[in-house]
């Protein structure tokens, strides 16, 4: 490999766009992933999620803008960005007569890597994957999930340090998506930048360190999962528990201009709260100044999924 | 193929001995050998139809030795029959290596397209040219064993006497080679169809290539060489020389067109592609200088015959327009990294700016390099007539020469307002801007006719000079009657002013400059450079 002395970021996006005809697929996308980072890309389908990802793996040309890899643009020297990308697509064609071992040798010399680096390489990404049991098999006859690990072994096969991973979950069963996850956290911990794709939030929240949210080409937000969630909470849900009567305490929230929805009895009393720390931590003094004896006082939490419905708003193109 | 023992491929070569030592030659070797020739040898060993193939060419190959020897019976056992048996032994060659060969290699190319197989092979560190080379060793690979498989045959045609072994290594050769320039144009043709749609007639196209080139080439083989015995006459090599030289280089422009076309967009696709057009072009005037000469020496009355010489500028004229119209499809945007690469000094911008990518520098690089060779054949031409070694063709060779420019100029220029015109439109294509060219040709061959039966309401009987936009049948009349120099230099004029028209809007192109390297690039290719 060539010694690089780029310190900035591994991946970058800069005012993407791209159209198809009058359908914008991508629009004025920005992003950056710092090296090492895991960066999710989370929108519905038809998104433009694809359409950035194949850019990026220098198979598409953008109507506008750039994306870099390690400081090297993917449109314009994409010879050089090849060697240190490695790209899993959504779907891809393969070689059905050949077997996993031979359809990995072949992507080893396609990318270089020959001689010793080659076997070394091969029984490292074989193992890697859990495909060494299976290196005689040939490719048609490989299940979704073997298919999948053989896309990400092919993707691995060169050691880049960037990832390129498109919807790698999508069709694959539980068990399946279990083993992928902990073999995408297992890059991570060597230290690989990876990006990578998908419809549902709540698969990737736990092991991107920062996620984008696309929907009709336009990224909405990005930052990490904690951030998003608190960006886009206006309202919070807050769950009161008192001790004895709740009609006191409703009479003196339900006033309230930050209040709405209210609800309680027997002991409860639940409300969507309209506003910041401030409007709670205030809320919160009325109850105790009034003398009511307050067992409770917490904000729950909304699903994922409820953020990302929040979020997007359904279009699917 | 226990499969808890790790692969062989997985395995480094570990023994030592001879066998060890072979071994690990054999993986260094490996190393070097284009990826796509492993994989594809690995892919036709398991193949049904190439073992069939190979096995039915073993059998035919036989059948024939069998056959032949019943059927020559019983003159076989005392007279010459090698030319005999030999016919049969052609065609068991001939049918795989140019029909097979070709189609194989199209459909592996044009597969890897429509499976999206390719994509993932693009995005590798292997070059689209590679990629190509890939193919087509490939099918050099195949052709080397469908050649073994005949070999015994034409040892034993051989053997049997009637055939000179100079004349059965020219058929071998023009066999090969013909196998080998169809081999390069399939692939090419695979490139082209990039949507599904058109793949169909890609194909379509190949199987008329393919059938065509068995044809011309049994005629050639079985007419010409064997049956002339042409091995043994040095003007048969002198051809095979000549037709191999400018066919080489047909082969390299179809293997870069090629790999061209699978080439990322941003890259410069141009201009290697235009170097090798203008090797070709000096390929076919030394060719076609080479064969007039040869006759001068080895005739009694020792004249150069300036006749193919004219005819040569007519081939010349239809190569540039054909590649003219396919350079006017060009983007007329320069990429930032083709940029950065145009040439920066002030005579590398004389000299190498028409190589430049675009449709502009496209048009006056076909214009000019075209009016450059019929000038140069015409000078050629003029000379031996002015040496008395010199037989006058039907048309001088000037005027030729100015009615050929006409003719480029004057449709190519044409070409480009009409594609200009309609671009905005549909974009810019290869398909338009080859669909204008026939569109234009048709059109200004018939339009004297038409305009004929509109005025007089009759086709014209002789020709005249109205019929000047009938390229057929002026060309037609330059190789009978002659048209004179007042003529051809009307149609330059006509050529002249289009070119005038358009030129206004040249500038344009010619005014890209070289832009500077990233930062980021050039310190990379620096720590690569000291490496
Ligand atoms: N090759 C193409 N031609 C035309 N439209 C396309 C093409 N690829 C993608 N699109 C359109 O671009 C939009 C984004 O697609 P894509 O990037 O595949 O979304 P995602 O991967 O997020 O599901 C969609 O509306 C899709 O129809
Ligand atoms: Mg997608």
């Amino acid at each position: 490999m060539i010694a690089s002395s780029w310190n900035g970021p591994a991946i970058e996006l800069q005012r993407l766009c791209r159209d198809f005809g009058s359908t914008r697929a991508v629009n004025d996308v920005s992003f950056t992933v710092p090296p090492g980072g895991v960066f999710g890309y989370i929108g519905p389908n038809g998104a433009g999620k694809t359409t950035s990802m194949r850019i990026l793996a220098t198979l598409e040309l953008p109507t506008s803008g750039d994306a870099f890899i390690q400081g090297l643009s993917a449109i314009n020297d994409p010879d050089r960005v090849r060697g240190r990308l490695g790209f899993m697509p959504d779907g891809f064609g393969t070689y059905g007569d050949t077997n996993c071992a031979e359809y990995l040798d072949f992507f080893a010399r396609s990318y270089g890597v020959i001689g010793r680096d080659r076997t070394r390489r091969l029984r490292r990404v074989m193992e890697f994957t859990g495909l060494d049991q299976l290196a005689y098999k040939p490719i048609r006859g490989l299940s979704k999930g073997m298919k999948q690990r053989l896309c990400l072994g092919r993707a691995l096969i060169h050691d880049p340090a960037v990832l390129i991973l498109d919807e790698p979950a999508a069709g694959l069963d539980p068990r399946a998506r279990i083993e992928l996850r902990q073999m995408i956290r297992a890059l991570a911990a060597e230290g690989k930048t990876i990006l990578i794709s998908s419809h549902i939030l709540t698969e990737l929240a736990e092991m991107c360190d920062s996620v984008g949210i696309i929907e009709r080409g336009c990224l909405l937000a990005t930052g990490t999962v904690e951030e998003i969630r608190r960006q886009l909470r206006k309202t919070r849900n807050i769950l009161v528990r008192i001790l004895g009567d709740v009609a006191p305490a409703v009479k003196l929230l339900q006033p309230h201009p930050a209040v709405d929805q209210l609800e309680g009895e027997r002991g409860l009393i639940r409300f969507h709260l309209h506003g910041g720390d401030d409007v709670q931590v205030e809320l919160l003094r009325i109850l105790t100044d009034a003398r009511i004896d307050v067992l409770d006082y917490a904000t729950v939490d909304e699903s994922l999924e409820d953020v990302f419905l929040q979020i997007t708003q359904g279009h699917v193109q | 193929m226990n499969p808890n023992q790790p692969h062989p491929l997985t395995r480094d070569p570990e023994q030592d001995g001879f066998w060890g030592w072979i071994d690990r030659a054999s993986v260094w070797a490996g190393g070097w050998l284009n990826p796509i020739l492993i994989k594809e040898a690995r892919q036709a060993l398991k193949s049904k139809q190439f073992v069939i193939t190979f096995f039915l060419l073993l059998a035919s190959s036989w059948l024939w030795t069998v056959l032949g020897i019943v059927t020559l019976s019983p003159d076989v056992y005392y007279m010459p029959s090698g030319e005999d048996m030999l016919q049969g032994y052609y065609f068991v060659l001939a049918l795989p290596l140019l029909g097979m060969v070709p189609l194989v290699a199209h459909r592996s190319l044009a597969a890897e397209i429509d499976d999206g197989t390719f994509e993932m092979l693009a995005i590798t560190k292997l070059s689209s040219m590679r990629i190509v080379l890939g193919k087509l060793n490939s099918a050099l690979l195949q052709m080397m064993i469908y050649f073994a498989a005949v070999v015994p045959g034409l040892a034993f045609s051989y053997l049997l006497r009637g055939v000179n072994m100079p004349t059965l290594v020219m058929m071998v050769i023009v066999v090969f080679f013909t196998a080998l320039l169809m081999t390069t144009a399939a692939l090419m043709i695979a490139t082209l169809a990039s949507h599904r749609a058109w793949q169909a007639f890609a194909l379509l196209a190949v199987l008329g290539c393919v059938l065509f080139a068995q044809f011309l080439c049994a005629g050639v083989c079985l007419g010409g060489i064997v049956g002339q015995d042409a091995g043994s006459m040095p003007e048969s090599w002198l051809y095979v020389g000549v037709f191999g030289l400018v066919g080489s280089g047909c082969m390299v422009l179809f293997v870069k067109a090629a790999a061209a076309r699978i080439a990322p967009v941003t890259e410069n696709r141009s201009t290697g592609l235009r170097w090798c057009m203008f090797t070709l072009q000096l390929l076919w005037i030394f060719a076609m200088m080479l064969i007039p000469m040869h006759y001068a020496n080895h005739t009694p009355d020792a004249y150069v015959d300036a006749e193919p010489i004219n005819f040569a500028m007519m081939i010349l004229a239809g190569f540039w327009l054909i590649m003219g119209a396919l350079m006017l499809a060009e983007s007329p945007e320069l990429s930032p990294r083709v940029q950065r690469t145009l040439p920066s000094t002030f005579l590398g911008r004389m000299f190498r700016m028409w190589f430049n990518p675009g449709p502009g520098t496209g048009y006056m690089f076909a214009l000019c390099s075209g009016v450059a060779a019929f000038a140069t054949m015409a000078v050629f031409s003029s000379s031996a007539a002015f040496l008395n070694i010199y037989q006058s063709p039907s048309t001088h060779p000037v005027a030729m020469a100015l009615l050929m420019s006409g003719y480029l100029i004057f449709y190519l220029s044409a070409v480009r307002i009409v594609c200009l015109v309609l671009g905005r439109w549909l974009g810019r294509s290869f398909v338009l801007s080859i669909a204008t060219l026939a569109f234009v040709l048709f059109g200004s061959a018939v339009l004297p006719s038409v305009g004929s039966v509109l005025l007089t309401g009759d086709l014209p009987q002789a020709y005249s000079p109205l019929e000047l936009p009938n390229w057929m049948w002026t060309l037609d009349e330059a190789f009978s009657r002659g048209i004179g120099l007042s003529a051809a230099m009307l149609v330059f004029l006509l050529g002249a002013m289009l070119w005038v028209l358009n030129s206004l809007l040249l500038a344009r192109e010619f005014s890209y400059r070289r832009i500077a390297e990233p930062t980021q690039l050039r310190m990379e290719k620096q720590s690569e450079a000291l490496v």
